[in-house]
């Protein structure tokens, strides 16, 4: 007999959403996580989208640590120390939530052991055990072997646990960007009065330009309830191959942001609380990834389920309720005593029947994103146009379209060009 | 108050005289090993001779320090490491309040007011104890005092049911300067890859006169140096005039043990790591490209 | 020859936070752990228990009061020794125990392990306070010799061989048991325990007693300060000559070369 029913890897929310629901029907669940507790080494993920976790705890704000819930969307081009804000004061349908990994992936890996699932912090796993083709447990650090009639693999962006099942190719580091992110202590008071909040509200403020000198990426500010997070995204590929200089490249980046005039403002004052520096995954990879093999599934980072809009991540929903899936399939597969792949495939069914079709509009949005003048021109454009609109200095004008006009053909940009970015705008949406 | 103070090595009772001065009358414990240096001491109001006594036995130091110490509101005793086994012992057997590795103290409405350092070095706590009080004091606070000749006593120690036998005792080999005494310091941590390539600290310290110390994951895990080199809370604090810390990120220990030095140069890869915190002159850089460019730089300074 | 070994609650001073501007530090944000040199005391204690057949049990009184944060802390803390081959664990805790001095807390102590151990083992210092008072104090209140700074441990029937590192030279003593005994980070390298045995830990008997300190403390805290360590923090720029050119000149500017 197996030592335990099910053992996860990881305890990020797809790890504990996973260990939550199979050890509430009662099957034996051996959660292992890496990180010195859950939520110590996942700086990203600083926004919620909160229709997947309400499905496994309704109204999850109400006890959950989470920071505000996001009713202001900012997106903001900077062209040099100039920069133009577009402000959304709305609040979509759908609720989303700022939060502070750390506190929140500690919540829900104390859900999964208040239900059973034995939780333990600070431990590697090598990869899966397979006998005969088919995972059987895990090999833990120090060749450590412990058996499980299944496997969740919930380990993260560079999930050696799929690789090594060969669920998935070897990622090269051109399916990575890096970000980086500094969380910034201000008074609530200071946050509400600069960021025109009030209440739990929460700001959301995206921002693209030439701090990433071309590169795909961009900046983003997301308010907490006593701090804010600040920080960088950006493509790893384009990016120097030295992971040393790459670290130092995003703190630069990370500082020219924060100095931006635009940008500034908001920070003044503020007392820097931590920095980190992260791996990021992107979308491309998902093509190459398979969801289940015999004794084990993937989910959340690990597979994919994870969408870089290049200015900002959006992954916690999707590995959320992936694991809730892949929960459902796995207790199906443990009560029927089969747990093949075949039997284990239901976890894709369930997805495609639903999160999928969500997952492949997101990405849709993607490939627009990966224009690179979106980083470059288009901030550039946006910016000296309304400048140019504002600016009243007693001479002649240029008609505000041929102004425009002369811009895109200093870009480079055809008109037909930007129709056509327009155009793509449009139907990813 | 009536102080009692007494450590293993004349050098530390010398500052301890010196601390308790400032709160009244010092009496001072002196063994038959160092009753040789009588004539150095200086400043404390009387001398308590044991001729019974050698520094060495722990044992026989506790029952005759807890024995005397309840005639008195404070015993001092030195921050080495047997001073430091001295003070719970000694401050239970007479129900006395303790600290140790005191920075400074000073009586106040009756309670004995002292500063020291806690949680590795980021806080500095400031506790009142209750008299009488057994404390020990760190290294180099007080300077020892020219002036006052004390009298002497001659006392006798109690004989004791002996449960501690010393079976053999082993020198430590010199490792020249000690780091606590040396004016110049290069700092030495993980940023180097192997210990061979220490060899560029050295020569580093070498142009400049100095020693080089070492964090604690080279002294006391790698083993690459002596454990006598590591410096920081647990190992040795050090107060050099210049302190150059190569390859150490600047985790928490070591920080506090190089808080007293007057001129810190760091040189890091990581822009990010807390040592640039600590430091006056930071170098962002990869020490094997940047310390032979330095040493050589001293060099031809040195060499005119 | 059963064995105790002292674990402390210790603050992870490495994720204290504190304030220089203000002063403020963080406390109660801080998580706690078993210290490093316990671990090693851990180790000292499960070695010696294999090679005699005996028992060997985990210590723990907690001074940082009884929230539900800092009761799963503790049991933490002592899955980790339990995981490392201890047989059990007991845990004194209780609110307003973060009032017991190290006189209380010794008394405390003394009463566990009167009459059912017959070596205390401990670290030299705790991971927060390194004071290394508590081992000290507690020899005392049971009256039994006290050995510290051990880097090894030999038990020869009655008696205890200890090697200890002093400052300018080591001493091997002969120590008559009962005793307490507190080592150094050199003494072992402790195990890393395997998943089986965290495990494992989990189900091992842990005791819990609670604890409110009886006296006045002979010991108040007034305050805590944070030390002002004022550094130029300057970032020296440039290519390699360049860099090493203005250190050069900072340093003798400063007048320390």
């Amino acid at each position: 007999m197996a030592d335990f029913d099910v053992i996860v890897v990881g305890a990020g929310p797809a790890g504990s959403v996973a260990s939550y629901l199979l050890a509430k029907e009662g099957h034996t669940v051996l959660t292992v996580e890496r990180g010195k507790r859950p939520g110590a080494k996942n700086m990203f993920g600083g926004r919620l989208y909160s229709w997947s976790l309400e499905k496994v705890f309704p109204e999850f704000w109400k006890e959950a640590p989470v920071e505000r819930e996001v009713t202001k969307e900012v997106l903001g081009f900077l062209h040099g120390d100039r920069g133009l804000e577009i402000r959304l004061s709305a609040r979509p349908r759908g609720r989303s939530f700022t939060l502070l990994r750390a506190k929140f992936d500690q919540w829900l890996a104390e859900k999964a052991e208040d239900a059973g699932a034995e939780v333990i912090s600070g431990f590697k796993v090598e990869g899966p055990l397979i006998r005969d083709g088919r995972v059987v447990g895990i090999v833990a650090e120090g060749d450590e072997e412990m058996e499980a009639e299944v496997v969740i693999a919930a380990d993260g962006a560079l999930s050696f646990m799929a690789e090594k099942a060969g669920l998935r190719p070897r990622l090269s580091k051109e399916d990575f960007a890096v970000g980086a992110k500094e969380v910034i202590e201000l008074p609530k008071e200071t946050i509400e009065d600069r960021f025109g909040l009030s209440g739990d509200e929460g700001a959301a403020q995206l921002y693209v330009g030439d701090l990433t000198e071309g590169v795909v990426g961009g900046g983003f500010i997301y308010t907490n309830k006593e701090s804010v997070s600040v920080g960088v995204v950006m493509r790893i590929g384009s990016l120097a191959s030295k992971v040393s200089k790459i670290s130092t490249a995003m703190w630069e980046i990370t500082e020219k942001f924060k100095s931006h005039p635009l940008i500034r403002r908001y920070l003044e004052g503020g007392k820097l609380a931590e920095y980190s520096a992260h791996i990021i995954p992107e979308t491309q990879f998902m093509r190459g990834v398979r969801l289940y093999t015999d004794g084990m599934v993937v989910v959340g980072d690990a597979a994919g389920f994870c969408v870089n809009y290049g200015v900002t991540v959006r992954g916690m929903d999707f590995a959320i309720e992936s694991a809730r899936a892949a929960a459902e399939a796995v207790h199906q597969a443990l009560e029927s005593g089969d747990t093949s792949a075949k039997s284990l495939s239901r976890y894709q069914e369930i997805l495609s029947s639903g999160m999928l079709r969500e997952f492949e509009a997101a990405r849709k949005a993607v490939d627009l994103m990966e224009d690179e003048r979106l980083y470059t021109s288009i901030p550039k454009i946006a910016v000296e146009s309304l400048e140019h609109l504002f600016s009243v200095d007693g001479r002649p004008r240029e008609s505000l379209y041929s102004f425009v006009r002369k811009e895109f053909s200093e870009e480079g940009i055809s008109l037909l060009s930007a129709l056509l970015l327009g155009w793509k705008a449009l139907r990813s949406m | 108050m009536r102080v009692l103070a007494f450590s293993h090595y004349v050098d530390l009772a010398l500052e301890l005289i010196s601390a308790g001065k400032g709160l009244g009358e010092v009496s001072l414990i002196v063994t038959s090993d160092q009753e040789g240096r009588i004539g150095e001491i200086r400043g404390a109001d009387e001398i308590l001779l044991c001729k019974e006594l050698d520094s060495g036995d722990q044992e026989g130091l506790v029952e005759l320090i807890s024995g005397l110490g309840s005639e008195y509101d404070v015993v001092l005793l030195a921050g080495d490491r047997r001073g430091r086994e001295l003070v719970g012992q000694v401050a239970h057997r007479i129900g006395a309040s303790s600290a140790v590795d005191v920075s400074s103290l000073s009586a106040e409405d009756g309670k004995l007011v002292i500063e020291r350092m806690t949680f590795g070095g980021k806080a500095v706590a400031v506790e009142e104890l209750n008299l009488p009080a057994v404390i020990s004091v760190q290294k180099g606070k007080f300077k020892p005092l020219e002036e006052g000749e004390p009298s002497v006593r001659e006392i006798s120690a109690p004989s004791i049911d002996r449960r501690i036998e010393v079976l053999e005792r082993k020198e430590k080999p010199k490792v020249g300067v000690p780091l606590d005494k040396a004016e110049i310091v290069v700092a030495v941590g993980r940023g180097f890859k192997k210990k061979e390539d220490l060899k560029l600290a050295y020569e580093l310290a070498e142009v400049l006169g100095g020693v080089v110390g070492a964090t604690r994951p080279l002294a006391a895990d790698l083993k690459w140096m002596e454990e006598e080199v590591w410096i920081g809370i647990s190992g040795v604090r050090i107060a050099p005039k210049l302190l150059i810390v190569v390859g150490a990120s600047g985790q928490q220990q070591f920080a506090a043990g190089i808080m007293d030095s007057k001129v810190v140069v760091a040189v890091n890869t990581d822009p990010k790591a807390p040592i640039f915190e600590q430091a006056d002159y930071g170098v962002v850089m990869d020490l094997y490209e940047f310390l032979p460019v330095l040493t050589k730089k001293l060099r031809e300074l040195k060499g005119g | 020859m059963d064995i105790a070994v002292l674990v402390k609650q210790s603050l992870d001073v490495q994720e204290l936070r504190v304030d220089q501007d203000t002063g403020k530090i963080y406390i109660e944000d801080a998580p706690t752990k078993a210290g490093d040199i316990e671990l090693n005391a851990t180790e000292e204690a499960v070695r010696l228990k294999e090679k005699l057949g005996d028992k060997a049990i985990a210590v723990m009184l907690s001074t940082w009061g009884a929230s539900g944060k800092r009761q799963k802390e503790a049991r933490e803390a002592l899955t980790r020794v339990l995981a490392m081959g201890l047989d059990g664990a007991v845990l004194i805790m209780g609110e307003g125990a973060e009032k017991g001095d190290t006189y209380v807390i010794a008394r405390a102590l003394a009463e566990e392990i009167r009459g059912k151990f017959e070596l205390v083992l401990a670290a030299e210092g705790s991971e927060d306070n390194f004071s290394g008072l508590l081992p000290a104090r507690l020899a005392a209140e049971l009256g039994w010799p006290y050995v510290a700074y051990a880097t090894a441990i030999e038990v020869e029937g009655d008696h205890v061989k200890v090697t200890r590192s002093l400052e300018d030279f080591e001493e091997v003593v002969r120590v008559k048991l009962p005793a307490v005994i507190s080592v150094t980070q050199e003494i072992n390298k402790p195990r890393v325990p395997k998943l089986v045995e965290i495990v494992k830990a989990k189900k091992k008997p842990l005791d819990q007693k609670d604890f409110s300190p009886p006296d006045e403390p002979k010991l108040a805290i007034k305050t805590l300060k944070v030390p002002k360590v004022e550094r130029k923090q300057i970032v020296i720029e440039g290519d390699v000559e360049e860099v090493a050119e203005k250190l050069v000149q900072a340093l003798r500017e400063e007048g320390v070369l």
